[in-house]
């Protein structure tokens, strides 16, 4: 993905995410690295894509992700619910946290 | 106080027609406010963690004044010390929907106002005369 999500985006990006986890893959991954800020709507990407068939995993959101990405996530404390790799170099942990992030336990 | 409204900084005449160009007017505020230099790129990350909360409040505040409310009729942001306005006025006298039957993630809009309730220092919502009302939010910067 690349460019801001918010409702006028996020429908399009949704599809696409659910599009990919209907392929079958083990894990869906959404590259959030060139994502410069989402608001809410964002929550629908990932969301909707762990709504299709378990084969296609839980939803990775992979980074590096700028301050203003993963903040809809921790303010609706949904989180936990997907695997986030905030770094490229750091191997994804489900369920990474804010506290995570910031240096502790995830 | 630093102010924006409509026609005060550039690509501001009028209402912003869209979530994007209302938060393209916060970030310009803000950038003058926080002393940086403000930038038309969105793809620039500048936003420190209370600036996000700021631009996530107007998204949802305009997203829904413009899908689900009629319209919106006004748009204001002003800074004063460390609390951020946004007035944002629609077309509809309409409340904002607070149950839980709202909280429903796969609907686009569904969850937006509690979370607006949440991170924001206090939100207020007045009926206008003619008709529509106008939401009053402040956010407070680190």
């Amino acid at each position: 993905m690349s460019d801001e999500v918010d409702a006028g985006t996020a429908p399009e990006r949704t599809r696409t995410a659910a599009g990919a986890a209907e392929e079958g893959g083990a894990m869906t991954v959404v590259h959030l690295s060139r994502v410069p800020f989402a608001d809410w709507s964002l929550l629908h990407v990932p969301v909707t894509a762990r709504r299709r068939p378990a084969r296609a995993g839980v939803p990775a959101l992979r980074g590096p992700l700028g301050e203003p990405v993963p903040r809809p996530f921790d303010v609706t404390g949904t989180a936990g619910l997907f695997t986030i790799a905030y770094t490229c170099g750091r191997p994804p942990g489900h369920g990474t946290s804010e506290r995570a992030r910031r240096g502790g336990t995830p | 106080v630093t102010t924006v409204e409509p026609g005060c900084l550039p690509g501001g005449d009028g209402l912003p027609a869209t979530a994007a160009a209302a938060r393209g007017r916060v970030r310009a505020l803000l950038a003058a406010r926080l002393g940086a230099a403000p930038s038309s790129d969105a793809r620039v990350p500048l936003e420190p963690p209370a600036v996000v909360d700021v631009l996530l409040v107007t998204s949802e505040l305009v997203t829904n004044a413009i899908r689900h409310a009629g319209g919106l009729t006004g748009f204001a942001a002003s800074v004063e010390g460390d609390l951020v306005s946004l007035d944002v006025s629609d077309a509809s006298c309409s409340l904002p929907a607070t149950d839980d039957a709202s909280l429903d993630l796969f609907r686009p809009g569904g969850f937006g106002w509690p979370l607006v309730c949440k991170v924001a220092e206090d939100v207020r919502i007045t009926r206008q005369p003619g008709g529509g009302k106008t939401i009053h939010v402040r956010v407070r910067l680190p």
